[in-house]
């Protein structure tokens, strides 16, 4: 039975990578809630990326269902932009659109919202305009939205890439590894940030991430992976350190492996 | 082990040797024959001389066709090749067999075939004038333009495609804003040295009919008017100087 307030509903994924028989998604099973404010932690390959990744599409599971926001997530083009539309991805390199300016960098987030033709012109209202540089506002960059995105520091470009995230006006933010590029204090103002949009807004945020630390103090809910299967499921001040071993546990990945290559070899 | 593969190396270095000695023969390669011809090409110097100032107001008009030939077949390059070469993008349409196979089929075809080639299929076909030597220079230049432009965008940074793809953008408003803008400065590059080149070769199309100042300078040359033949060059040669300049500065801006 699916919870009517669920944002994001899992039911039992699994998914490998062609030519490779390891799941990287074992039968995940999970619901976050609208307005929940989540972090994913795990190490490198446990399952993060194509966790997020999922839920847009960019990665076709194998096996189970993927609810958003109550309609089921299908491959087909017209689903596919229905679902996005309402969830918004912020990037690890910021994927920004260097050439462009950051106020065109912020209107291209709301592309999927604008007629066509005006898409394609880059014909925005004076509205979408205002909208777009208040946004820029909102993230401390009203000044550059004229500049080049490439004159940009790290924590600049990520900011940019909030602002272009809001602009699509999401029910769900996914962030995927956002402060892995940036120093201590840039992480901390950009999660911030995202923790901010989470309560003033109301939209669930869903952010994978390295820093144990950041998760602790930022993080409401934390669902660690390791290969692939949700392991621990916990409210960040419950997060214990057995919590913590059974996702970075370095033997447990391994006899993990060993036990898969067993299983080809069989 | 070692000996063996010196005694490969030695028996490559004697094959290159004989192979370019046999060609040379092949090719009646003869040093002296060049050293007697030497004298002729001054006598032809000589007969040039001076030239033939007269005749410069008789060549702005297909000095400025030869150009208008080189600026069209470029222009309608660039409209079909832009065209091709987003289905012969492995990042674009790869998974897609047919529209690759296609768009790559073709562009490899037209590029393969030389403008010369193209000139004197196009004069068979519409006759004589400038109009098969925008053809020719179109059909080329499309191949040429369509392979450069398709691994422009192969070399994408895939990030900004993904950031708009993850917004439900549609495939069209994709391409203007996450690849376009990546791609411009290198396609302008390009469409700027296919330019030039095109210039060049719109003399050399002349020479087959398809107008301009190549057709000028061929009629010089059979009636035995040296001294006009030299002035076409040297108005061809300005020519081809100041498309360079004009396309060299346009470059800079670019980039």
């Amino acid at each position: 039975m699916m919870n009517s307030n669920a944002a994001i509903h899992f039911f039992d994924v699994s998914h490998s990578y062609k030519g490779n028989s390891q799941k990287v998604l074992n039968q995940v099973h999970l619901e976050i809630e609208k307005g929940e404010f989540c972090t994913i932690l795990g190490r490198s390959g446990a399952g993060k990326s194509t966790f997020l990744r999922s839920m847009t599409g960019f990665v076709q599971v194998e096996e189970g269902s993927i609810f958003i926001n109550g309609d089921e997530l299908r491959y087909y083009s017209s689903s596919l932009r229905k679902i996005r539309k309402n969830v918004a991805m912020i990037f690890q390199h910021y994927n920004l659109v260097n050439r462009l300016t950051n106020l065109q960098n912020v209107l291209c987030g709301m592309l999927q919202n604008i007629p066509s033709q005006r898409g394609i012109l880059g014909w925005y209202t004076e509205k979408e305009k205002k909208q777009a540089l208040e946004l820029l506002d909102r993230v401390g960059l009203a000044d550059f939205a004229h500049k080049r995105a490439d004159q940009l520091s790290g924590g600049q470009k990520q900011r940019v890439g909030i602002a272009r995230a809001l602009a699509q006006d999401p029910k769900i933010i996914l962030a995927d590894e956002p402060v892995a590029s940036l120093d201590p204090v840039t992480s901390g103002e950009i999660m911030e940030l995202l923790k901010q949009i989470n309560k003033e807004e109301n939209i669930t945020v869903v952010i994978s991430l390295h820093q144990i630390e950041l998760a602790k103090q930022y993080g409401e809910r934390m669902i660690g992976f390791a290969g692939g299967k949700v392991v621990i499921d916990t409210t960040a001040g419950f997060l214990t350190d057995g919590d913590l071993a059974e996702i970075y546990d370095v033997t447990k990945e391994k006899e993990n492996t060993n036990h898969s290559i067993e299983k080809q070899i069989i | 082990m070692e000996k063996k593969s010196t005694l490969s190396k030695i028996l490559i270095f004697i094959s290159v040797i004989a192979f370019g000695v046999w060609s040379a023969y092949d090719l009646e390669l003869s040093p002296m024959k060049f050293i007697a011809g030497i004298p002729d090409i001054f006598n032809l110097i000589y007969r040039s001389l001076p030239p033939d100032l007269s005749i410069l107001s008789r060549l702005v008009t297909p000095a400025l066709r030869t150009l208008e030939v080189a600026i069209w077949g470029t222009f309608i390059a660039v409209v079909f090749s832009t065209i091709l070469s987003f289905g012969a993008a492995k990042n674009l349409f790869g998974s897609n067999k047919i529209i690759y196979g296609l768009t790559r089929g073709i562009l490899n075809t037209l590029r393969s075939i030389p403008d010369l080639i193209w000139a004197l299929v196009f004069v068979a076909a519409v006759g004589l004038g400038t109009f098969p030597g925008v053809l020719a220079l179109a059909v080329y230049s499309c191949g040429e333009l369509g392979k450069l432009y398709a691994e422009s965008i192969e070399n994408i940074d895939p990030g900004p495609r993904e950031a708009l793809e993850s917004t439900g953008a549609g495939s069209f408003r994709v391409i203007r804003w996450a690849i376009l803008p990546q791609i411009l400065p290198e396609a302008i590059t390009y469409t700027l040295y296919r330019l030039e080149s095109n210039v060049r070769h719109a003399f050399i199309l002349g020479l087959v009919g398809a107008g301009g100042l190549g057709h000028e300078l061929i009629v010089s040359m059979r009636l035995f008017r040296y001294d006009e033949a030299l002035t076409i060059i040297l108005v061809i040669i300005i020519t081809v100087s100041l498309t360079d300049f004009v396309s060299g500065k346009l470059r800079q801006k670019v980039i």
